[in-house]
């Protein structure tokens, strides 16, 4: 320490209100609060939307190895392996498997194409233990079409490989439900609105905070910030008075179409006009094709996909797979990757590897951002960010988040048990253990007290009513939207048209808001979910939107104008 | 076979009757066309694919968007009465008279300068309409600081409690003081009862003795709901071949009555029932089937049935209903095209039935200039009083062939999508129809 210059940043647990901000609700954000909080530090985290709002909420729903970087980042390939290894332990509940089919189409070079695939997933294969993934299959064309009898067009071969699926809005919530539990606070729907730092060394002090839908304010006193907006890094670094591009990233949106039902009996990879890889994957109880990836330049807070985004993915897989054109789009979503910042390369040719950066080469020591990274390799990404705070706070807790179950993922649960022990539908009792896990079972004692909970709100899903309430009142849900978010509400062909009226007045109940409140939460939520589905829109999925309509205006009235629909005010 | 033409006639297949009108379409629309020409004295068929939309619909009956009438009657503060002007005016009219020809007691139509029903809706509001069917609780006819009681029901669609406190927060409820109490009831006699659709629970009302049953049950809710009780309101459960509030309501001495729902409702049951009914009486002949094609043959038209059946016709009323209904078929050219797209690039959306008329899609949903199917990124629901494209497609009336072929109902473009504009656009096309 030298006179004169500045002081240098202490980090001394106890020393404010919290001794960690985390901003960010993202996969990222509430891996650190888990991890941090794991480890004894004081955590608050704040999310200015919902848990799994961005990229997390809106991926491909895989943890999968990334064979597409093993070639270039040979390190991504391995550490996201490592760490599907990881959370697969952890949270079981949550893992389906996906097994991919690989086609290579007929051409002059298709012949030392396939070998070459062979070759690249036989190199994948020295991965696949880590997660315990099968190793592939070179298959004949027959074999591919008996495998997958949708599949056309003149095929050399192809392979087989191994990966696996995830929600990722679920293991954000039982990310956060983890840290929550073990005395972080966890604050939704609130917005830091600036980080307040030491005039002498930098250092920040406090973040001023705003709850999007009450527009309460407070300030809190911390010794470390953790910036983990993923896509808005550069906005919640400005909130420090940074400049924005020390936590810059290269925001690319990715889109996907959900189809009614399971269309494949496998994942198949696809290619799109430009050649970049594209793929349609059985994903829960519908198929999913994704992706895009595109420099996103809009508003973040309201990313969607467009009709000529959709079209371009469905021609890709129609190529391969000619049925998907007759077949029922239900949804479509859209989330922006906080790449790491490169300018010049295309889109996919850039790294997913993700890095922290610390701030106090910038003048502010004990702000850190983190950007890059992946799904897969979220609770390795944690680590490394929690092990930073534990070097500067000079702690010295052990790593542990690989091996303490996520709630739910302690126990395995018979869902036909269950189901008949509630005299639920089979059906509804395996989605509830699908989401829940062991945690199910604090769903099934509030059927117990109140047997009127164990009603089917959502049928498409299905999502019963106690579900919906332990959704608000133990995941820290507060709307449709976020319920929908964690339970895949309304995101069924009838659009919400049969629960969204049911399921605001739950949370309006839950909430003790005003009973009006759940009228214009359902209106909101039915006019936003028709936007993501209008864009791919099927014969059958026209007329179910015309009929919407008329429901909607014979029993709620038609929705208000564009601008009144922002305005997302509560009362206090 | 009912014999329908004034000549006599026993076979619309057959012989060359009187002049015939043929109806494509068994809605709101339709019926109302048919028993127009029937009153003008043609020869009338309807060709019935099946109640589409009209049968989705709550028993709520409009003229225009109700709460387009409600915000309209609120910036103006004006009180909200069945009106008697040229729109309003008109289609109340032309309510109360398919109303009558649908048989008395199925539906309450305002009079011009009365006071609107209301009805509470399942989602938990309450709302006007112009004319209501005749099961659904008129909140508007109870007295000022009447207590409604909403007995539990261990049904999925019906939480009472919910409802109570929404429905007392309701405008309408505390513009005229009306109070809602949720009370324990035993009104599900089996265990399936838990679970069957609300229109399975209505048919077991339909029953004379169940009726009397749930009587006895729902006396024993106003024993424990205490004094003061002015109405039951129950869910969309009494009857499908009539409506069985007002029967209900005599054998216990207070009003019942449903809340409306849209979606899989019992009043489009009802209307139904009403439909074939009315049918039978008046002489107008309905013929399970679906059009296919109508065809020009001189001054009178072919209309060719899926069965493979043709019926000749001086007058065709296309009565299809819109996109919810089925008239109008959203079919994109991408749409099962394969690997290599669509071959031809058309507009997307077309009549159910073949006939010559272009459909108009306003908006960016027409073919436009787009090879690869329209963009409904925006324009495709209604936002602020401005209708969605969705709603709004459908032919353009000014391509009909005149003299021979007439449009009512959803199938019109740009039309309110209302049972009023249905069964004014029906009877004005039924007449005219007749009238050739």
């Amino acid at each position: 320490m030298s006179l004169g210059g500045s002081p240098p940043p202490t980090f001394h647990r106890g020393d404010a209100d919290v001794d960690v901000v985390v901003i960010g609700g993202g996969v990222n954000g509430v891996g650190v609060a888990r991890d941090a909080s794991m480890r004894g530090f004081r955590v608050a985290l704040f999310e200015r939307n919902d848990l799994a709002f961005g990229a997390s909420g809106n991926s491909s729903g895989m943890i999968h190895g990334g064979p597409r970087y093993l070639s270039a980042d040979p390190g991504v390939t391995e550490s996201s392996c490592r760490d599907s290894g990881h959370i697969q332990r952890i949270a079981p509940h949550l893992l389906f498997r996906i097994p991919f089919l690989y086609p290579v189409e007929k051409s002059a070079r298709s012949k030392v194409m396939l070998t070459l695939i062979d070759a690249f997933f036989q190199a994948y294969d020295e991965f696949q233990p880590l997660k315990r993934g099968k190793p592939h299959a070179r298959l004949s064309p027959d074999e591919m079409r008996a495998l997958e009898p949708g599949i056309r067009g003149d095929l050399q071969g192809g392979v087989s490989f191994d990966e696996w699926g995830i929600d990722g809005a679920r293991l954000c919530v039982a990310n956060a439900v983890d840290a929550v539990e073990r005395g972080a606070k966890v604050f939704v729907g609130t917005t830091v609105e600036a980080i307040e730092r030491r005039e002498d060394n930098g250092q920040p002090v406090a973040v001023r905070w705003r709850d999007l839908r009450n527009g309460r304010t407070g300030r809190i006193t911390t010794s470390a910030v953790v910036n983990a907006t993923g896509a808005w890094s550069p906005i919640t670094a400005s909130l420090s008075g940074l400049p924005a591009k020390r936590a810059r990233v290269r925001g690319g949106k990715g889109i996907h179409i959900a189809y009614d039902r399971r269309l494949t009996n496998y994942a198949i990879a696809a290619k799109t006009i430009d050649g970049r890889e594209i793929f349609i994957e059985p994903w829960q109880n519908m198929s999913v094709i994704g992706t895009t990836d595109d420099d996103y330049y809009g508003d973040l807070d309201d990313v969607r996909a467009t009709s000529e985004e959709v079209r371009y993915l469905i021609q890709g897989i129609a190529r391969i797979f000619p049925a998907i054109q007759e077949a029922r789009p239900m949804t479509t979503w859209a989330g922006v990757r906080p790449t790491l910042y490169e300018y010049g390369p295309l889109e996919d040719k850039l790294s997913r590897e993700h890095e922290v950066i610390d701030h106090a080469a910038h003048g502010a020591p004990g702000l850190f951002s983190m950007v890059g990274g992946k799904l897969a390799s979220y609770r390795l990404f944690s680590e490394e960010m929690t092990d930073l705070l534990c070097t500067k706070f000079g702690v010295g807790a052990p790593r542990g988040t690989h091996l303490s179950p996520l709630p739910g993922g302690d126990e395995e649960i018979d869902p036909f048990a269950l189901g008949e022990s509630l005299e639920i539908d089979a059906v509804a009792a395996r989605r509830l253990v699908y989401r829940h896990g062991s945690r199910s079972l604090h769903i099934a004692e509030r059927i117990r007290r109140n047997p009127r909970e164990r009603h089917v709100v959502c049928a498409c899903e299905p999502v019963l009513e106690a579900e919906v309430r332990h959704a608000v009142k133990e995941e820290l849900a507060r709307s449709i939207d976020d319920v929908s978010r964690r339970t895949r509400l309304g995101l069924g062909a009838c659009g919400g048209m049969r629960c969204a009226v049911r399921c605001g007045q739950i949370v309006a109940e839950e909430r003790g808001l005003p009973p009006r409140y759940a009228h214009e939460q359902a209106v909101r939520f039915i006019v936003k979910r028709a936007q993501t589905r209008v864009v791919a829109l099927s014969p059958e999925q026209a007329r179910q939107e015309a009929l919407a309509i008329a429901t909607l205006r014979s029993e709620l009235g038609a929705p208000p104008p564009a601008s009144l629909d922002q305005a997302e005010s509560e009362p206090r | 076979m009912s014999a329908v033409a004034p000549s006599g006639t026993s076979d619309p297949r057959g012989r060359r009757p009187g002049h015939r009108v043929v109806v494509i379409g068994a809605g709101w629309a339709g019926a109302a066309a048919a028993f127009a020409a029937r009153e003008a004295h043609a020869d009338v068929v309807v060709i019935d694919g099946g109640v589409g939309a009209s049968s989705l619909g709550s028993g709520a009956l409009d003229d225009v968007p109700w709460d387009d009438r409600e915000r309209a009657a609120r910036t103006l503060g004006a009180t909200l009465i069945a009106r008697p002007d040229p729109v309003s005016g008109g289609i109340a009219t032309d309510l109360a008279w398919i109303a009558g020809v649908l048989g008395p007691a199925r539906y309450a139509v305002a009079d011009v300068g009365a006071a609107l029903p209301i009805v509470a809706t399942t989602a938990g509001r309450l709302r006007t309409a112009l004319a209501i069917d005749a099961a659904l609780l008129d909140f508007s006819a109870l007295p000022s600081g009447a207590r409604v009681v909403v007995p539990r029901v261990d049904r999925a669609g019906w939480d009472a409690d919910s409802l109570v406190r929404i429905l007392s927060v309701d405008p309408h409820a505390m513009a005229r003081s009306i109070t809602f109490a949720a009370c324990d009831a035993d009104v599900l006699r089996y265990d399936d009862e838990r679970r069957i659709p609300d229109a399975d629970m209505a048919t077991r009302h339909d029953e004379d003795a169940r009726l009397g049953w749930l009587a006895t049950q729902l006396r024993e809710v106003l024993l424990r709901a205490g004094d003061g009780v002015a109405a039951i309101l129950l869910g969309p459960w009494l009857g499908v071949a009539s409506p069985r509030a007002a029967t209900l309501g005599a054998a216990i001495g207070i009003v019942m009555g449903e809340a409306a729902v849209a979606m899989s409702s019992t009043a489009g049951l009802r209307f139904e029932g009403a439909l074939s009914a009315a049918a039978r009486r008046t002489g107008v002949r309905m013929v399970r089937d679906r059009a296919s094609k109508v065809e020009a043959r001189g001054a009178r038209s072919i209309v060719h049935c899926k069965s493979g059946e043709t019926i000749e016709a001086d007058g065709v009323v296309l009565a299809l209903g819109g996109l919810a209904g089925g008239g109008v078929v959203f079919d994109p050219p991408e749409h099962g095209a394969g690997a290599e797209g669509a071959d031809a690039i058309r507009t997307p959306f077309r009549l159910s039935v073949e006939c010559g008329v272009r459909v108009e899609a306003r908006g960016d949903v027409g073919v436009g200039s787009s090879a690869f199917g329209p963009a409904f990124d925006e324009a495709a629901w209604p936002a602020g009083g401005v209708a969605g494209s969705l709603e709004l497609v459908g032919l353009r009336t000014g391509d009909l062939r005149d003299g021979a072929l007439y449009a009512a109902g959803d199938v019109v473009a740009g039309r309110a999508r209302t049972v009023g504009e249905a069964v004014a656009g029906g009877r004005r096309a039924g007449t005219a129809a007749a009238s050739v």
